[in-house]
Parts: C-alpha cells; structure tokens; sequence
C-alpha cells in the first residue's frame, strides 16, 4: 500500500466484536443446520452444529482481523477483506448519517452497532459491528468537523437554485380533484387491469369460484358465439375470434369500470397543498394518506399524457425524489403515487412554476431522432410479427394473414407515432426527453440532478449509424431519462454537452 | 489561487493541488486527458479467471455426462451425441472465454481529467459513461488474489444515481487505481487567509 503523508493510524473493531460478528453468522446458518439436523435424522445435530460453530468463529476471527478503518484528513478510510481486499474512501462531507444500534448485550459490553451511510444505494457504505462508545464520539466529530470545512467551501461556490425561502408561507392549495376528475382520472389511468390480475388470483384459488363465473360467462354470451366457441376451432374459426373479440371488448368496458371506482376511493377528495418549501399529498377514502415531498429534492419531473388525456385536454404530473438517503415511509409512497393523478392542460404551467420557477415546457425546440429511427422500430416489430404469426399458423390457419396485417398495421402506427414524439430539448439549464406513441411522456431534468451520463450503441446502432444518450439521477423509478435512435455525431455532441453541464453544476440533492 | 470576494477565503484548484502533489511524490503527470488503454495485463487476467471458470464448467458438464451415462437408464444410443454436446459446449466456453477478452480488451478504454473520469467498454453494446467528479460519492479500490498476483486493481466509483450507482473500472494498475481514486475525490478545500 502507497502510505501517504495524511494517513492516520489505523484501528480496528472493539474485541467484543468476535462474539457479535459470530452470532451474526451463526444466525445464517440456523437454517442449514436445522436442515441438516432434519436430514441426519437429529443423530448427528450436535456434530452439525459443532462444524457450523467452528465455521461461524473462523469467520469472524477472520472478518474481524480484516477489518481496519483509519480517518484520513478528507475521508474515512474502511479497509476489508484479505484475499479479496477492498479500500473504501468515503468522504466526510459526503456522509448522510451516522446511526448506532445498541442493544443490551451492546451496552453490557460498552459498545454499539455503527453504521456510516451516504447518498449513494441503500445499503450503508460501512457498518461497524461493533465499536467502543468514545469510538463512536471521536467518528462523529470527526466526520462533523470534515463536513464543516466542506460547508464551507460549499458557501464560497455558486448558491443553489432559486427556490423560495420563506418559512412563514402559508398553505396554499395547488390542486384538488372533485369526483368529476377522479372519474376521468379512473378511466384515463386504467388500474383496473391489476384489480383483474388480483382477482384472478383469488378466484382461481377456489374452483367453485371458477366454474360459477365461467359458466355465467357463458351463459350470458349470445348463441352463436358460445355455439362457436363450442364448435371448436377447426370448424368456425371466425365466429371463435369473434367471440374472443366480443369477450375482450367486454372485459375491457368492465376492466375500465372497475378503474374507475378504484380510481374514486383511492384518490378521493384529492388535495395537493404547498407549505413553505414541501408539498402535501392528501388523498384516500378508506386509507387516507399523506404524502410529502420536499421540493428541493425533486430529481426528475414528468408529464403523462395518454391518448384520452389529449382528448380530453389533460395530463398526469408525476416527480421523482432522492431515495436514497432518507427511509421516510411517507416519500416513498409519494415516488409511486402521482404528484397530479389528473390536470387540466391549462392549470398545468402553474402547477410546473410552484415545483421549478423557471421551468417552461410550452414553445420548447425538440430535437428530433435519426431519419431512419421509425425504419428501425418497424424492423424491430417485424420479427415479432413473423414470430407470432407463425406461432398462431398452426392453431388459426389462414387467419393468421388477418392476425399479421393488423399487426403490421399497429406497427408502422407505432413506428411512425413514436418516432415522431421521441426528441430532447434544452430548458434553459435543464434537459429534457420526450418519447411514447399513445402513452406520451416528457421528462425534465436540471442539470445538477445528473449523476452520470451514457453514451451507448448497440449492435443494430453501429450498423445504422446511430447512438442513444441516457442519464442518470437519484430519483427513484425516474421514467427514461434516454434518448435513443439519435444521428451518432448528434449523440456524442449530446453527450458531451450533458457531460459537461453536470460538471459545471455543483451537486445538490 | 482564487480569492473569493465575500469570505477572504483563498480557494485552491484542484489543478493547481494536483500539480503540486504530482511535483511532492514525482510520480509524473497524474492528469493526461487522454484516452487510456487499460494494463495489458489485464488481457491476462481475463483470460486466467475465464479459464478457472472453464476449467470448473468443463468438470460440471463432465460430471453430468459421466452420471447420466454410468448411472441411469439412458439408452446407450444416446450416449454418442450426449458426449458430443456436452464436448461442443465445453469447446465452445473455452473459447469464448478466452476469446472475449481480446475484445474487450480492444474496446476499453478511459480518459481522467480534472472535471471526472470517462470510461468506455463493450463488445456488441458499447458505451461511453461519464462521471463528473463532483458526483463521486466514494470509491472503492478492490484487489482479488488473481488480481494481485499481476499488480493489478479495480476501482469502483459510487454516485448517488440509480442505475449506475456503481461505475467499475477494472483492469488497471494497482497503484494507477489508487491515483485515480485519489483524483476522483471530492476534495476542495478552503485555505483560510
């Protein structure tokens, strides 16, 4: 190892650590041993767990002389493994929290369970099992006078976004849904289906079930269509997808039916409100939740649009936040729920201005893919028409001609439809992607949201000569943030642009 | 040096902080900004580790053949085409993990400069991933005992992103690792004046 100048001295964990670290271990290897226990017939339980004892000590004798931490002047330094070393430099002024668990056998000993987290995944960057108490006090004034210094640099850098500051804002109300949004809302959004799968799963758990509703189903089919069902398909192939289409059609009609009750309990009595710098989600009728979101930890925002919505002059808000360093119950339903279940076209600027005063998505120039990006899409859909028609050949015979033109049909639709919606634009010192055909979607993101940003191409891109730019942020299930199908020359220019704003801003959560 | 008006505060670059620890251990420009082509060594050690693992999915295959030709009922007209598969299969993991490499090989590369570190890998889907410095979160430097024997490391970049939490660049220079991670850092510091 280089030992540099400002390498500290190293220390290892508290000695009770063996009897924690064991315990831990053998606690993984209950399972086996009650297993082996079970397969041995009990005869040879005590010579199992005298293996899987040794086996737990070993391991923690070697865990524990493995692991060394060390405070470096800007970082903490976590060195394991022997075989398989690693060294981690986790910087003061990147850590998050420092939790300590201390159980009674803990505070028998004197010692805690410390775990070190930053915003980086879920899982702590280090845990420390176990370490003395005055450890633990000298590693949070460490970690408290590193991150002072880098408060202060901090300060000296450019400040952050322009987001309103005033504590003594009242709440105000940004949006509330009546039962008549909620009822468009229901069937725009279209829950129903995963109500279906759920039910489904229940029925078929009971047979009785089954067959009732089964045999109900048929009962109410007009003749000729349970005649033909019946028929079998070798005979009337036509009135049998006849059937199928009149089935299907129905279970749609039910299936957005029940997405809108669905839709109308959930949601009901919908209200977003804004309090100083946080927004409040209230909504549920049975289960009434409360979600909030701190605006500053808004990574990605996006814009739903289905084809009812457009219809109909509306759109379905949704935001992502930074899910890693906080474990609040409340956001995280928040990052599944939708900021806006359903707006008004006309209302949505405004809402948009409250989440990013700048932010303008209308008169934005949308920079288009590749000419040939609809061309790729169709050859995309290609094979899995021929795939799935020469599937269905043997079963439908001839009428698999119908199934592939209707197929292909979609298909060119869908090309043509999505390739003209894909772009990106640049807002200002922001990025933003559009994409989907019936299911349209923009996603805005600043700058300082991106984390890293990718350039790639796959085999087909290469041949085509095109490229797809992505990037990354730490909103959580944040929707495509990609541009794919893109002139390569057009991607890497992209890329770097991309690449270069995110060094230029500083990063804020 | 930077003075910032408000504070008094005198603010070193990173540049200028590199240059003269690059000058203290004399260990030559740190920052190229070049495309680097990762340690020749590591073709070695791709090629090492994928004929371990040949060398145990040669064993795993074997072992099946030899069970289901000694000890089961398995017509013995089967027995010539079952060790025929499982010799092409065998063949066909020798190869591709001693033929992967070189390809990867050929398509790695990274570039660091004082804004981040730019990696570039793949075979059929290439990529080029940027991480700008000021998105480190913290590093890792990891060494396997394969690794160590040919002084070699990986370095593992952590952001706070989500599908590329962790950026890996393996393959380079233990000591090489350990430079990069130093620069990777989120280091500014303030000099009080």
């Amino acid at each position: 190892m280089s030992s540099g100048p400002e390498e500290g001295p190293e220390r290892r964990l508290h000695v009770a650590s063996l009897l924690f670290i064991g315990i831990n271990r053998m606690r993984e290897l209950v399972f086996p041993l009650i297993v082996g226990g079970l397969a041995s017939g009990g005869r040879r339980l005590a010579l199992f767990a005298a293996v899987i004892f040794t086996f737990s000590l070993l391991r923690a004798v070697w865990s524990f002389f493995a692991y060394r931490y060390r405070y470096d002047e800007h970082d903490l330094v976590v060195r394991t493994g022997l075989i398989f070393r690693n060294v981690r430099h986790i910087p003061y002024n990147r850590i998050q929290n420092i939790d300590a668990v201390q159980n009674v056998a803990h505070r028998f000993f004197g010692v805690a369970r410390v775990q070190v987290q930053t915003g980086s995944g879920k899982e702590p960057e280090a845990t420390m099992n176990v370490l003395p108490l005055d450890a633990l006090a000298e590693m949070r004034e460490r970690v408290l006078v590193g991150r002072a210094d880098a408060a202060a640099a901090f300060e000296a850098g450019p400040t952050l976004a322009p987001i309103a500051t005033a504590a003594t804002v009242p709440s105000t109300t940004l949006l509330h849904l009546g039962p008549r949004e909620l009822l468009l809302a229901g069937l725009i959004e279209n829950r129903g289906m995963a109500l279906i799968v759920a039910a489904l799963g229940a029925i078929t758990q009971i047979d009785f079930l089954e067959e009732l509703v089964l045999r109900r189903i048929e009962d109410r089919l007009p003749d000729w269509v349970s005649d033909g069902w019946r028929a079998g398909l070798d005979e009337n192939v036509g009135a049998v997808l006849l059937g199928v289409g009149v089935l299907v059609l129905f279970a749609l009609l039910f299936v957005r039916v029940l997405s809108t009750v669905w839709a109308l309990i959930r949601l009901h009595d919908y209200t977003l409100t804004r309090q100083g710098d946080d927004l409040r989600a209230e909504y549920g009728l049975f289960t009434r939740v409360t979600a909030t979101i701190p605006i500053r930890r808004i990574q990605t925002i996006s814009v739903h649009q289905r084809i009812l919505h457009r219809r109909w002059s509306r759109a379905a808000l949704r935001v992502t936040t930074a899910g890693g360093g906080s474990s609040n119950a409340d956001g995280k339903s928040a990052e599944r729920e939708w900021l806006a279940p359903i707006i008004h076209v006309e209302a949505l600027p405004a809402l948009l201005e409250q989440l990013d005063p700048s932010l303008v998505l209308a008169g934005a120039t949308w920079e288009p893919p590749h000419p040939r990006a609809a061309t790729r899409m169709m050859r995309g859909s290609a094979v899995w028409i021929v795939i799935l028609t020469a599937g269905a050949a043997p079963f439908v015979g001839w009428w698999a001609i119908a199934i592939a033109s209707v197929l292909v049909v979609r298909a060119v639709l869908r090309a043509r439809g999505h390739a003209r919606n894909l772009g990106f634009a640049m807002l200002g010192d922001r990025i933003a992607f559009r994409h989907g055909w019936l299911h349209q979607v923009i996603t805005v993101a600043r700058f300082e949201r991106i984390q890293s940003s990718m350039f790639g191409q796959s085999f087909f891109d290469r041949r085509t000569g095109m490229a797809s730019v992505s990037v990354d942020t730490a909103g959580l299930g944040a929707t495509a943030l990609t541009m794919p199908y893109l002139p390569r020359e057009d991607a890497l220019t992209l890329h770097g642009t991309l690449a270069g704003a995110a060094v230029r801003t500083p990063f804020t959560w | 040096m930077k003075v910032d008006e408000s504070t008094g505060d005198a603010r070193i670059s990173i540049e200028e902080e590199r240059t003269l620890e690059a000058a203290e251990r004399d260990i030559g420009p740190i920052v190229s900004g070049d495309w680097e082509k990762h340690d020749p060594r590591y073709l070695t050690l791709e090629r090492q580790a994928g004929a371990l693992s040949s060398l145990f999915m040669t064993l795993v295959l074997g072992a099946i053949a030899t069970i289901a030709i000694m000890f089961s009922e398995l017509p013995a007209r089967f027995h010539t085409p079952l060790i025929v598969v499982v010799s092409v299969l065998a063949a066909l993991h020798i190869w591709w993990k001693q033929y992967r490499p070189r390809r990867l090989y050929e398509h790695a590369s990274f570039r660091v400069d004082d804004d981040g570190i730019e990696i570039r890998r793949g075979i059929l889907f290439r990529s080029i991933i940027s991480v700008p410095r000021s998105r480190v979160q913290h590093t890792d430097v990891s060494q396997g005992p394969l690794e160590r024997r040919h002084g070699l490391g990986t370095l593992l970049i952590y952001t706070a992103g989500v599908s590329h939490a962790v950026v890996p660049l393996p393959g380079i220079e233990h000591e090489r690792a350990i430079v990069i991670r130093d620069l990777l850092l989120p280091r500014d510091r303030v000099v009080r004046t």
